[in-house]
């Protein structure tokens, strides 16, 4: 049985598969609900992946290991920002199933060492980024991420 | 609203702040934070799972539990962010850029 911690993240939002997979995959709506990053990459299996910031700095890297639109993404997880553990590389998959008008998004966050400090500090990033891109999908504006920020530092 | 309703038991936000110290444990693990029969926990824990707060996942021969904080986050949005918005549209350069 694995030891290594993981997070599971779920949400329904009242949108299409489609909309929903664009919305992971396309840095202009990332950059609305991501915390300012701009997700980059060719989506493909093997390819790199980076979400970068305004000053063009990655924030976050990883290498998709799995993709099917718009159902499964899966890709390695390394940070760059400054402040936290550097843990070795985690886990992010993207489970997408469409029930009736909505869509279940399932996020895992894996292969944490432990409830490090990256790991506390993911669960609230992922709250935050997946509570902002319902928003965003189902009404057609993001969070103000300055204010949710501030108000969970 | 399911949320509030599982939030107001005591019982169950134990198992939450069980969760929030370590994620994925099992049934077993999270009836030694409380005292009361299996049923009873596993009972909560349905609340709990159909509130969306916990995520209930088979792995082997077990099952484990995640903290799921997304619909929190979501109710804080919907009240509280809405009216901290008001109190920094002052600084609100940032936030409208992030708005367009």
């Amino acid at each position: 049985m694995s030891t290594t911690l993981q997070h599971v993240y779920r949400v329904y939002i009242r949108t299409t598969p489609q909309r929903l997979w664009q919305a992971i995959t396309n840095g202009d709506l990332t950059k609305l609900y991501f915390f300012g990053g701009a997700v980059q990459s060719d989506w493909r299996a093997g390819s790199a992946m980076r979400y970068a910031g305004d000053d063009g700095q990655s924030m976050l890297e990883g290498e998709i290991f799995e993709i099917d639109p718009p159902r499964k993404l899966v890709h390695s997880f390394i940070h760059h920002w400054e402040g936290e553990s550097k843990d070795p590389p985690s886990r992010v998959t993207y489970e997408i199933e469409p029930h009736g008008e909505t869509c279940l998004l399932t996020l895992t966050h894996e292969h944490f060492a432990g409830e490090t400090e990256l790991a506390k500090s993911t669960q609230r990033g992922w709250s935050l980024i997946l509570s902002s891109m319902k928003s965003l999908l189902e009404t057609g504006k993001p969070l103000a991420m300055s204010d949710a920020v501030a108000a969970t530092a | 609203m399911d949320v509030f309703k599982a939030l107001a038991d005591p019982s169950r936000r134990r198992l939450l702040d069980a969760l929030y110290e370590r994620d994925g444990q099992t049934l077993g693990e999270l009836c030694g934070h409380l005292d009361m029969t299996r049923f009873g926990v596993m009972k909560h824990l349905g609340i709990l799972e159909v509130a969306g707060l916990v995520v209930i996942r088979r792995e082997g021969r077990e099952k484990r539990h995640f903290l799921n904080p997304v619909p929190i986050q979501s109710l804080y949005d919907r009240w509280v962010s809405k009216y901290r918005s008001r109190w920094t549209k002052a600084l609100g350069a940032f936030k409208n850029e992030l708005e367009k």
